[in-house]
């Protein structure tokens, strides 16, 4: 368990961070989101205690964090390298090592990951022979092999193909069944979209929405159902869960009333309709970015 | 602590493995023996000039060439008359003749010579033919003006100087100054290039970080100080595994292959300077190593490094574009300055030791002044890395980055 609160960060005159708080909790994909240069870094900085807030605290279990602690910490950055010359497997045995980790079961660890990942060619090979995704892989490798409590990913799915991203992603939600604590950071909305549970969206070093996804689309834009039927559905616009309807013959789009039950809509149209299809269509969380941070701010940064 | 060994580890394989730290680990004595040996090999017939050496001489009517025979009798060269320049031309390509003089009719007036030789790199043979023929042709004008060449000879030689190195371990044996200034020479040049290998070294390797985008996995996993000072330590332990490998090499030279091989070693290739060159390595090289650390932690690339070290490395080519001043005065007050000034103190004192000229005081003192600095500024190198090392896109200036040393740690 990660609580930060209310930490604050500035570099000279420019404030990255602002009075963040936000907790995360084992066995869930906590979402960081924001434009590049909201402070996804920095905060992530602080929470690794590379570097100091200037006020607020980052507990640990409930009690601030120690040195010692970092050993529990997977880390994934955003910038990645690692030293060209030296052979892969020695690479992550020193980094498994320097995170105090067990010789023997680092070396079985790294072994599965690598087989996993397709890597195990290139194991005894120098670094500067692998591809870019490759050693993106093997990045992912050094941030896991140690079996960490805690895994900080920082734009983990950058660069990688679809069958790699896919691999990434199951690993991922993979790790989170074991309990792990994953904070993931992205300023692409639908992979948090795909992996979060809960998500917290930050903007020019400050808090724009905390939640879960569900919490934060049910709060910011409304719903809308899309179905499928046949029979007369000239009622569905009298209903009282319906605030708009687009209706045509076998066909029609719903805006939901203020806290109506989707469940409750789709009972009453299946006693009185065949129903072929049935869709929420919930607002992306990408459009909820959009309409609270503003398109242009998105589209600059995210070039 | 066990983390920082982790990286020492590392860092110390990592520079050992590499091709050019290996190749001067195995050339460095080799360099030594050259500049330190061959000299002594080379003066052992003590005109370096080869046994048996025959010049020809063209042109010498017989009361010269007799006055030359007699002169080199005790010399290793032979002269022979030879009939024309164009035999004695051929005779130089074909046989053993190294060189040859002509001689012209009015040689008693002649302001110069002139010499045929097969290499013109013979300077000592040169030198040599040079003064056999001066004193014949000056003997034969003496002769003519009704004056005693021979005592006049005896009446102007001035006696020799030998020089008897006076030490506690009692008096050396003559040894010839050259031999003693090629010694400090290499001795001295050993110490400055494996000081700038090494602080460099350390440099580009905590660049590598940054540049490599290593520094933050790094960072997530040790302090900036443990990484700091593991790669320093690393980067150590590669050198002084250098001076082992050297040192031993050494011992053996002096111990077995010296005394086997019956060479004239220098005396300055002792115990007591290899003690002394280990103990100013290690000091000078915690100094610059740490010093160009941080300034590596604050480099945005290999460029900018190279602009930021320059202030850093006058400090080192000073006493080495000095080094024959130095040797030749080595208790002027600059220069004993200098053997206590922090940065240049390990190079100079190192000098002044070689030729024997500090009180044990002054070594006591220098060393004591470099133990401090060494604190100091590994103090001040942890600053800046602590700042520099996250800091990236802006090439900063030599004085910003000494501003971080007054930064509150984070």
């Amino acid at each position: 368990m990660i609580s930060v609160e209310n930490i604050s960060k500035s570099f000279d005159a420019v404030e990255a961070v602002k009075n963040v708080s936000f907790s995360a909790k084992p066995g869930e994909i906590f979402g960081l989101i924001g434009p590049n240069g909201a402070g996804k870094s920095t905060t992530i900085r602080m929470i690794m205690n590379i570097i100091a807030p200037d006020s607020g605290r980052i507990l640990f279990d409930g009690r601030p964090m120690v040195e010692a602690d970092k050993e529990r910490i997977g880390y994934l950055p955003e910038e990645r390298g690692l030293y060209k010359k030296v052979k892969m497997n020695d690479m992550l045995l020193y980094l498994g090592e320097l995170k105090g980790a067990d010789r023997s079961r680092l070396q079985d660890n790294i072994d599965r990951w690598l087989k996993k990942f397709d890597l195990t060619g290139w194991q005894y090979r120098p670094i500067s022979e692998l591809s870019r995704g490759m050693s993106q892989k093997v990045q992912f490798v050094a941030a896991v092999a140690h079996e960490p409590a805690i895994l900080f990913f920082d734009e983990p799915f950058a660069g990688l193909d679809p069958v790699s991203s896919d691999l990434l992603r199951e690993s991922i939600i993979e790790l989170s069944g074991k309990g792990c604590t994953v904070l993931f950071s992205t300023h692409i909305m639908e992979q948090a979209e795909r992996l979060c549970n809960r998500i917290f969206l930050i903007n020019s070093g400050k808090q724009v929405v905390y939640g879960t996804l569900d919490e934060i689309k049910s709060a910011y834009g409304s719903k809308t159902v899309a179905i499928e039927y046949d029979g007369d559905g000239s009622f569905i616009r009298r209903l009282p869960y319906v605030a708009k309807a687009d209706l045509y013959q076998r066909w029609a789009e719903l805006d939901l009333a203020d806290n109506a039950d989707p469940d409750e809509l789709l009972q009453e149209l299946a006693r009185r309709l065949s129903i072929r299809r049935f869709e929420i269509k919930a607002p992306s969380l990408h459009s909820i970015f959009v309409s609270l941070v503003g398109g242009a701010k998105e589209k600059g940064d995210a070039s | 602590m066990n983390r920082m060994f982790k990286v020492i580890k590392m860092e110390f394989r990592m520079t050992a493995a590499n091709k050019a730290f290996i190749i001067i680990t195995i050339l460095g004595p080799f360099l030594l023996l050259a500049v330190t040996v061959l000299p002594s090999l080379l003066t052992r017939s003590s005109t370096g000039v080869a046994e048996g050496t025959v010049v020809g001489i063209v042109g010498a009517d017989e009361r010269l060439m007799a006055g030359l025979r007699s002169a080199v009798k005790e010399s290793p060269v032979t002269v022979v008359s030879g009939s024309s320049e164009q035999s004695m031309r051929e005779a130089l390509r074909e046989t053993g003749v190294k060189a040859f003089v002509l001689i012209p009719d009015d040689y008693l007036s002649a302001g110069s010579l002139q010499y045929f030789s097969a290499t013109g790199t013979d300077f000592l043979l040169r030198d040599m033919v040079r003064t056999f023929i001066g004193n014949a042709i000056v003997s034969i004008r003496m002769e003519k003006e009704g004056l005693d060449a021979e005592r006049i000879s005896y009446l102007s030689s001035r006696p020799w100087l030998e020089t008897i190195v006076v030490s506690k371990d009692g008096d050396g044996a003559g040894q010839d100054e050259f031999s003693v200034i090629m010694t400090s020479i290499a001795f001295v040049m050993l110490l400055y290039m494996t000081i700038l290998l090494h602080g460099q070294s350390a440099a580009r390797s905590v660049l590598k970080e940054k540049t490599s985008k290593t520094v933050e996995i790094m960072l997530s996993s040790i302090k900036p100080s443990e990484m700091l000072f593991g790669k320093i330590f690393g980067q150590a332990a590669a050198g002084l595994l250098q001076y082992a490998f050297w040192i031993s090499t050494s011992f053996l030279l002096i111990k077995v292959i010296g005394p086997a091989a019956n060479l004239n070693l220098p005396v300055a290739l002792n115990g007591a300077n290899l003690f002394y060159l280990v103990v100013f390595f290690i000091l000078a090289f915690f100094i610059y190593s740490s010093a160009y650390a941080g300034i590596g932690a604050a480099a945005e690339d290999e460029s900018h490094l190279g602009q930021l070290s320059w202030p850093i490395m006058i400090f080192l080519i000073v006493p080495m574009v000095m080094v024959s001043a130095i040797i030749m005065n080595p208790s002027a007050p600059l220069v004993v300055f200098l053997s206590l000034f922090p940065l240049t103190a390990p190079i100079v004192m190192f000098e002044r030791i070689l030729i024997g000229s500090p009180a044990a005081w002054e070594v006591i003192l220098c060393i004591c002044i470099l133990v401090a600095t060494v604190a100091g500024i590994t103090f001040a190198a942890g600053k800046i890395f602590r700042v520099g090392i996250l800091m990236t896109g802006k090439r900063f200036k030599f004085g910003e980055i000494l501003k971080w040393v007054r930064y509150k740690s984070a």
